[in-house]
């Protein structure tokens, strides 16, 4: 069923295809939250309340982009609301140039030993990244999205998107290539 | 090499030799890896139920509205209708009745009883 076709069945009040919308786009925001927000109980209530919010704006929805996009922005201002109410945001949303001060990682090399591996060294890395790279990251690396698309979401420039990704991919790049054994390629 | 032009690289599929390709090699793999984020399973369903319940209180609150309208104009219409036809409350029927005060008091009396009744009996039976 495509976007138009989904839209005008929940408008006639087909609760099932509003289930439908639900289900097709839980993954995408329970990723997106889960960037901002940490705290589980407080992730699953943040994403009911979006699809709440989807079902009372869906007569607003103008198809100038795909509905999953403006799920998507709906989902990342209201994290962005609820943060900002409890004070979470500020210090998570860093000057364009101060990122690597905010990114410093106390872990000695015998840390890193003690991983199983790089991977889960690199997972550690990723939480600890702010969450605005970290939403950058994910919209681009696991649903797919172009700088555009990601652009309309969080209302950055798609040059700040570009950005944001090359920075935080060259950061965790050197933070794990010290601990690294030449390849043999 | 920089960093931006091997990430170019490395997004059009092209793998360049040397540590740092190995090292974005390395983060690329990490991005693209699921995270475990997941929702519970009978979520959208209780999402609809939520709506489903707003609904039927929305719509509940929508019928008192209307019925409270509904008795304002009613007792307006009774204030406009007594005005406009000078109408005046005769109560003399009731000297009809005066003489049968017995049977009145009696069915008044009756109807208590059977309230009574109703609620001792009747209902306390249901709840249980």
């Amino acid at each position: 069923m495509d976007d138009r076709a989904l839209v005008s069945q929940i408008l006639a009040g087909n609760m099932q295809a509003f289930r439908m919308l639900i289900k097709l786009n839980e993954r995408l925001v329970a990723h997106m939250v889960s960037k901002l927000v940490s705290n589980k109980e407080e992730h699953e209530e943040i994403c009911q309340d979006v699809f709440l919010k989807v079902f009372d704006k869906l007569r607003e929805f103008n198809f100038q982009s795909k509905l999953s996009t403006w799920i998507a922005t709906i989902a990342y201002r209201h994290a962005i609301n609820s943060l900002r109410k409890n004070r979470l945001l500020t210090r998570d949303l860093p000057e364009d140039d101060n990122l690597d001060r905010l990114f410093v990682t106390e872990e000695t090399p015998e840390d890193i030993l003690g991983d199983k591996d790089m991977d889960e060294y690199l997972v550690r890395l990723i939480a600890k990244l702010p969450a605005q790279y970290k939403l950058v990251l994910s919209l681009y690396h696991l649903e797919g999205l172009n700088y555009q698309e990601i652009g309309t979401i969080t209302g950055m420039p798609e040059g700040t998107v570009k950005n944001y990704l090359f920075r935080a991919r060259t950061l965790l790049k050197e933070k794990i290539k010290k601990h690294l054994a030449e390849p043999e390629l | 090499m920089s960093d931006e032009e091997l990430q170019e690289l490395f997004e059009a599929g092209r793998l360049e030799k040397g540590k740092d390709s190995f090292a974005f090699q390395k983060v690329y793999d990490a991005l693209n890896k699921e995270p475990e984020h997941h929702l519970p399973a009978g979520f959208a369903d209780r999402i609809v139920k939520l709506l489903e319940q707003k609904q039927a209180t929305k719509s509940g609150r929508v019928e008192l509205v209307l019925a409270v309208v509904g008795g304002i104009f009613t007792i307006l219409t009774l204030v406009i209708a007594v005005i406009m036809t000078n109408f005046k409350a005769n109560l003399g029927f009731l000297n009809g009745v005066s003489s049968y005060k017995g049977v009145i008091l009696f069915g008044f009396a009756f109807v208590i009883l059977l309230q009574w009744l109703d609620k001792i009996v009747v209902r306390k039976k249901e709840s249980i």
